[in-house]
């Protein structure tokens, strides 16, 4: 490579790291908590457990809907949702109206199988909702997630000028020497090096699927806008029901249509997920796979009448995608060790960094004589 | 292959991200798999620090 081409890689590799490494900092050492979120959870969290054995045949969701209600008085549900750890479980989210404020929200806990009320976890406050905002925003609401995406990306940057400017620091050594009988200057080196070379890949994943993450409600907003706007198409502008017709009867409806899947998350009518007049049923599938991604399924909250289905955008999936490979939280405990290991692991390689170009500047200045020094300091009151 | 100055990294790179897409998709044996390709930089990098040590001990006088 040619010695102009590696001081472009080497300034690109210097700014680029200096610039997201405090902020990378931050989302490395708030991400570890966050790693073990539901272990955490369960641990300090007594939550009422279902009936066990479970019952042969669930209640039905119109019975969960009622006893929600009764324990939740003045409110609406805006959505039922089901957790993959706690298939046992039924989730509504409770508002003042169906339109509130997301802020404003609540999730009851539902037996699935009895359909009785278990509890209303507090997910608002706690070390653990202060950590997940700062990781998530910083307290900033949406300019916040996207400056956290922009520091994703010049990280991914700093991560590829580092392939490019490691070639040539590496060229009298094997790869993995580490020369600790050296001084710290080199030793950190070795370690940067070899730290951010093994964690390549992985550091790409999480670092862009981050920045992905960040554009979460942009995308999801284009989706209501585009897509699910269109499957409401001519029955936009009918009025809410004054009585939904069957939830239970509505999902059947959708499991008969969409065959192989099965609900994840219901929208009532007139959240900003569905129309006035409408349940939005969000199916996934039942393989791995398919599991992370939903088709929506459009149904009349008047008769539970079938009225639309369609196979969810691309970018949609995408980030449906993007996210178990972020939080790392689909391959059971042994991955979230694994991914807590590989965070720790970036955190040295960060760290090492930010030692590399302190040392080297201290070293750099301490290398200019008296008389450059003297050189180099402005003079006080020149027009230069 | 040590010699080489990116085959080694470019081998635990693609072994980590095959890793990283088969956990996504993989089920039962295929997930311990996965989860192997993902755990190799660490189990690497922890080998090559306690041999790094090891000869730095040899070689102290």
């Amino acid at each position: 490579m040619r010695q102009k081409s590696l001081r472009r890689w080497n300034w690109v590799h210097e700014w680029s790291s200096l610039i997201c490494t405090p902020f990378l900092l931050l989302l490395c050492i708030t991400g570890l908590p966050l790693i073990f979120h539901h272990e955490i959870h369960d641990f300090t969290v007594e939550l009422v457990q279902p009936a066990s054995p479970a019952p042969e045949q669930p209640a039905s969701l119109d019975t969960v809907v009622a006893n929600g209600l009764a324990a939740a008085p003045g409110q609406v549900v805006q959505y039922v949702s089901w957790d993959e750890e706690q298939p046992d479980v039924v989730m509504l989210t409770v508002n003042s109206a169906v339109n509130g404020n997301p802020g404003d929200a609540s999730v009851l806990r539902m037996d699935a199988g009895t359909g009785v009320f278990l509890d209303r976890p507090d997910l608002q406050t706690g070390v653990m909702a202060f950590l997940l905002q700062l990781h998530t925003d910083m307290f900033l609401g949406l300019p916040g997630k996207l400056f956290l995406g922009a520091m994703g990306i010049l990280f991914c940057i700093a991560v590829i000028s580092g392939i490019v400017v490691y070639g040539p620091s590496m060229r009298k050594l094997s790869f993995g020497d580490l020369r600790l009988e050296r001084i710290r200057l080199i030793r950190w080196l070795d370690l940067h090096n070899l730290a951010g070379t093994l964690l390549i890949a992985w550091t790409l994943v999480v670092g862009f699927t981050g920045a992905v993450n960040t554009w979460a409600d942009l995308v999801l907003q284009v989706w209501r806008f585009d897509q699910l706007t269109e499957m409401v198409g001519e029955h936009r502008g009918r009025p809410h029901p004054e009585t939904l017709s069957s939830l239970q009867q509505a999902v059947t409806t959708a499991e008969a249509n969409v065959s192989g899947m099965e609900p994840s998350v219901i929208a009532f009518p007139g959240t900003p997920f569905s129309s006035e007049s409408h349940y939005m049923v969000f199916m996934k599938g039942k393989t791995p796979l398919t599991a992370r991604l939903v088709k929506p399924v459009l149904i009349d909250a008047t008769n539970s009448a079938f009225t639309d289905a369609r196979q969810a955008p691309w970018y949609v999936s995408a980030l449906l995608l993007s996210q178990p490979l972020h939080f790392g939280d689909y391959g059971g405990l042994a991955l979230k060790i694994l991914w807590a290991l590989l965070d720790i692991g970036t955190i040295v390689v960060l760290i090492t960094g930010l030692y590399l170009w302190v040392a080297r500047r201290a070293r750099k200045l301490a290398r200019l004589s008296p008389l450059d020094k003297r050189d180099a300091e402005p003079v006080v009151g020149s027009k230069a | 292959m040590r010699s080489s100055t990116y085959a080694l990294p470019a081998l635990f790179a693609l072994g980590a991200a095959a890793g990283l897409v088969l956990a996504l998709i993989a089920d039962g044996a295929w997930e311990w798999i996965a989860c192997a390709l993902v755990a190799a930089p660490v189990v690497a990098f922890a080998w090559l620090l306690r041999r790094a040590r090891v000869e730095q001990a040899a070689n102290r006088p």
